[in-house]
């Protein structure tokens, strides 16, 4: 087990290498000289120098590239270009807003997408299944911030049952309305998943040796055939962890939430560079992390995996 | 017709018929099935793939992907009660209790993430639940002993992958017997495996029947397991059985032309000895069957016969006397005796 | 005595009827995924061509008397904050919307398609090169990639394209890959005992056949996920920029005005969906058509 377990993070640092290296890259798509954008056109050519080493641009590619990798390796991810404020800070404050979000989200859609999957595997061919499969088609081609404002209006517009922007003395109900559409958004992909997996799985021998030997029903389906899919379901969750960072990159902007992919949007928008880097860098490693746990998860719930 | 005093039936299966849906049309994979099973007693059907020997042991205990099958009449009474009347909450309690069924190929047959200790439990404790924790291992551990596993503590923890498949089919049966079933139905067991684990098996089973009682309904193609497990044997084409005998007596006197071409063929040795009577044509379109017998697009005497009913009329499973010539009516459903010999053929008794 | 009972030649239908009407034309003609799918996208398309002919105004027109109108007469979708009719920037947002996204599907294509196929076929490091290409840009969520891209680019029509393209190819990559290594691996044996020259033209000519069908129909999946992602950055900011119409951009200055005038984000939102449900349908009715494998 802790063979799988060093095997995985080793494979993941040479990814993460490339990831940082393809975030600092990110710089040079740039064109124009960043430090004009940054005092302007009519600048003496001294501010500019100055201004240039201050940011450290008047280093050497590589120089640049490890000194940066070295701070960030350490926690510091340098200034914000706009505020001066620290990157590695503006994050650490971002984080638990992000994390809430996360959390609900993904309880709701797990509950629901799974169940709904599970629910309508069972009832394969019928026209139940058939509903659910439509009402999923359907649900999912909606972008998330079409969903996001569609229940924004009905809950917090027409009902004004929860409030729908920023996230006011930090109570639950500020993530609700969010947390809510999110998982929804997550919830298409999961039930779509687990249903197809527990088709398959619903197939095999095993279920009818189930069967066969007396077991109700509901236990055929949870313990035997829901406990199998569950094991490709969960690896398959990476991608569904893909689509909760996106997810929620778009819900905060809509709910007006301070969250990391809130500042992500931000400092893009406004080009600030170290900010962006930073929130890059810090959401690649999460989300590799993320996928790790996952794999480690696989391995704990499928005996069959440890062995190579 | 001599009636021999028998025990009662066990599992009387009357008329069984079950079809299938499928885009093609409907096929009837089980046409008019009637059988009996005694205490202690084996019945093995033989016939080659879609025949409809496994649609009929699914039949048997409800087990049919539904969809796209279905059964559509007939009655399975098991100690006197028809199964096929009961709730489908009520079947659970008679699957495993009463009776066990072992499927085809062991390796899928088990749950891959559950240990093996755990899956036989498992089948105690549905027909048992209140029974405490020490008991339960107790009876997985006698029910892995009396499947002829191994050193049983030491599979309790193991999990299905680290197992052979010799050893895999074992574990399947004692959970099979784990709630001591009257009636045990295997289908295909020895298939997937090589032949010495096949021989363990079959004296296995002889073992459960004259020690246990077991009763033992066996499905297969292979006729070497039938001559040495079976008590009785009744051929199965296109859902409906042809010829049904006491083992000795099949061999003996094989009736039915279809029975005549399984024989022949086992009986080449693999350096092939003599011509191959290849019975000749695929297997019926059982969506469409033809008119008259359906054995007879492939029977060698059916086509050259003139004269002979063989493509209009289905021939019914009558009884034939024991020097042959035939017995008079066809036998009622049911009360095909142990000895007797039925055959559905219109060619019995004639010369040929 | 383990001997099997011969029982003639062959299962299946034997007597009667032929087995299957051509399957072919059946499976596309009978299935009511792919007929939805190209409904709504006709609808779409012809929306985007006719544009210019339906249009009650021009999108670009301001109308400061006829600001934030609700839908009604003369302006069936309602008009926006400058008195633009919204009607007419859904219908040029569609041009907009599958221009794009063809275009990104397009560059998508040819980047995707000539790396798997290079990695695949040649295998060694270059397989293990634009393996791990494919790896560093799967490691990054497909929409934080593009913000970064557009980022650093500078939001606008370009960096969309550049930022979808990027975004899109690994996943293309790593399937072709797969298809043509199955490929290879199948007939390079028998092709390596025929003639030794003219071996990479059987191969191609194997190969090419089998790999349509999942470049088929991941095309059409990805087209959905292009004309999503372009919404998705146009919302944000990063994309299209005013005063060109995009759904995304509409649904972001929409926003504002949800409470008083609904429409501005409705009909954008309902025209991204029906073009991304139209593509996804058309793609899953593809693959059930095409690939029976992977049939439920």
């Amino acid at each position: 087990m802790l063979g799988f377990l060093a095997r995985r993070l080793l494979a993941a640092i040479p990814v993460l290498f490339c990831v940082s290296v393809a975030t600092f890259a990110l710089l040079y798509l740039v064109p124009g000289d960043p430090v004009k954008a940054i005092v302007g056109e009519r600048a003496s050519p001294e501010t500019i120098a100055n201004v240039r080493h201050e940011l450290g641009l008047d280093l050497p590619l590589v120089e640049r590239y490890l000194l940066w990798l070295g701070r960030a390796l350490r926690g510091d991810l340098g200034r914000s270009w706009l505020t001066g404020r620290p990157v590695a800070a503006s994050l650490a404050a971002r984080f638990p807003v992000t994390a809430k979000l996360a959390l609900t989200a993904f309880s709701f859609s797990t509950v629901v997408g799974l169940g709904l999957g599970v629910w309508a595997a069972v009832r394969h061919n019928t026209p139940a299944d058939h509903l659910a499969r439509i009402l999923l088609l359907a649900v999912g081609a909606v972008p998330v911030f079409v969903l996001a404002t569609a229940v924004m209006y009905v809950f917090g517009v027409r009902l004004r049952w929860l409030p729908v922007s920023g996230l006011g003395d930090g109570g639950f109900e500020h993530f609700l309305l969010p947390g809510l559409t999110l998982g929804l958004y997550l919830s298409v992909y999961q039930a779509r998943m687990t249903r197809s997996v527990m088709l398959e799985v619903i197939r095999q021998d095993y279920v009818r040796t189930a069967r066969a030997k007396g077991l109700p029903e509901r236990a055929v389906i949870w313990r035997h055939a829901f406990r199998n899919a569950l094991i490709t379901v969960l690896t398959l969750l990476g991608g569904s962890l893909s689509n909760l960072l996106v997810g929620s990159v778009l819900t905060e902007t809509i709910f007006n939430l301070p969250g990391i992919g809130r500042f992500t949007i931000d400092a893009a928008y406004a080009r600030d560079f170290p900010c962006v880097m930073g929130a890059f860098l810090f959401q690649a490693v999460v989300f590799v992390a993320a996928n790790i746990l996952v794999d480690v998860a696989y391995g704990l719930a499928d005996p069959r995996a440890r062995y190579g | 017709m001599r009636m021999t005093a028998v025990e009662p039936a066990l599992l009387e299966v009357r008329d069984l018929r079950a079809e299938y849906r499928t885009p093609r049309g409907r096929i009837r994979a089980v046409d008019g099935v009637s059988f009996s099973l005694r205490e202690g007693r084996s019945l093995a059907i033989v016939g080659e793939s879609g025949s409809g020997k496994t649609a009929t042991a699914l039949a048997l205990l409800r087990l049919l992907p539904d969809p796209p099958g279905r059964i559509t009449g007939g009655s399975v009474l098991y100690r006197g009660r028809d199964l096929l009347e009961l709730e489908p909450e009520e079947m659970p309690g008679v699957r495993g209790r009463e009776i066990a069924m072992v499927f085809q190929e062991p390796g899928g047959a088990l749950n891959p993430v559950m240990t093996v200790g755990r899956q036989v439990a498992e089948a105690v404790l549905a027909h048992e639940p209140g029974l405490p924790p020490s008991q339960v291992r107790r009876r997985v551990i006698e029910a892995l002993i009396q499947a002829g596993v191994p050193s049983p503590e030491r599979r309790l923890g193991q999990y299905p992958h680290e197992l052979s498949g010799g050893l895999k089919q074992r574990v399947v049966i004692a959970m099979a017997l784990a709630c001591r079933p009257a009636v045990l139905v295997a289908d295909e067991p020895t298939t997937a495996l090589d032949v010495t684990v096949q021989a363990r098996l079959l004296d296995l089973f002889a073992y459960l029947q004259s020690r246990l009682g077991l009763a033992l309904l066996l499905i297969t193609h292979d006729l070497g397991v039938v001559a040495r497990t079976a008590d009785r044997v009744a051929v199965m084409y296109a859902g409906r059985f042809v010829e049904t005998a006491p083992v000795g007596e099949f061999f003996r006197r094989p009736l039915h032309p279809y029975s005549r071409g399984l024989i022949e063929a086992a009986r080449l040795t693999p350096t092939g000895g003599g011509a191959l009577k290849v019975t000749e044509g695929g297997a019926v379109d059982l969506a469409h069957p033809p008119p008259g017998c359906r054995f007879a697009p492939r029977c060698r005497f059916g086509r050259t016969a003139a004269g002979r009913p063989c493509r209009e009329a289905e021939p019914a499973l009558t009884p034939v006397g024991r020097r042959g010539g035939r017995a008079g009516r066809p036998a009622a459903a049911g009360e095909g005796e142990v000895e007797e010999h039925l055959v559905a053929c219109f060619l019995v008794g004639e010369d040929r | 005595m383990a001997t099997r009972a011969a029982a003639g030649s062959g299962a299946g239908p034997g007597v009667g009827r032929p087995l299957r009407a051509r399957p072919w034309g059946r499976r596309f003609v009978g299935n009511p995924m792919i007929a939805a799918g190209l409904t709504l996208l006709a609808i779409v398309t012809a929306a985007a061509l006719a544009a210019p002919l339906v249009a009650p105004a021009h999108p670009d027109e301001l109308s400061l008397g006829e600001t934030l109108r609700p839908p009604g007469p003369g302006h069936p979708f309602g008009t926006d904050y400058y008195g633009r009719d919204v009607l007419a920037r859904v219908l040029f947002g569609a041009r907009v919307s599958l221009l794009v996204g063809l275009s990104a599907q397009v560059a998508t294509l040819v980047v995707g398609v000539t790396l798997g196929v290079l990695a695949g076929y040649f295998g060694g490091w270059v397989d293990f090169l634009v393996m791990r290409a494919v790896d560093v840009f799967l490691a990054l969520p497909d929409l934080l990639l593009a913000i970064g891209i557009a980022a650093a680019l500078g939001p606008g029509l370009v960096s969309v394209l550049a930022a979808l393209a990027l975004v899109g190819w690994p996943g293309l990559c790593r399937l072709v890959r797969a298809e043509v290594r199955a490929v290879v691996e199948r007939d390079f044996i028998q092709a390596a005992r025929a003639v030794g020259a003219g071996r990479g033209w059987i191969v191609m000519r194997h190969v090419l056949p089998n790999v349509t069908a999942p470049i088929v129909i991941a095309t059409s999946t990805g087209m959905g996920s292009r004309i999503m992602q372009e919404a998705s950055l146009s919302f944000l900011g990063l994309g299209i920029q005013p005063p060109m119409a995009s759904w995304g951009a509409m649904v972001h200055f929409g926003l504002r005005w949800l409470s008083r005038a609904p429409w501005l984000v409705i009909f954008p939102g309902l025209a991204i969906a029906a073009a991304v449900l139209g593509f996804n349908l058309l793609g899953d009715g593809l693959r059930d058509a095409l690939d029976p494998r992977l049939r439920d």
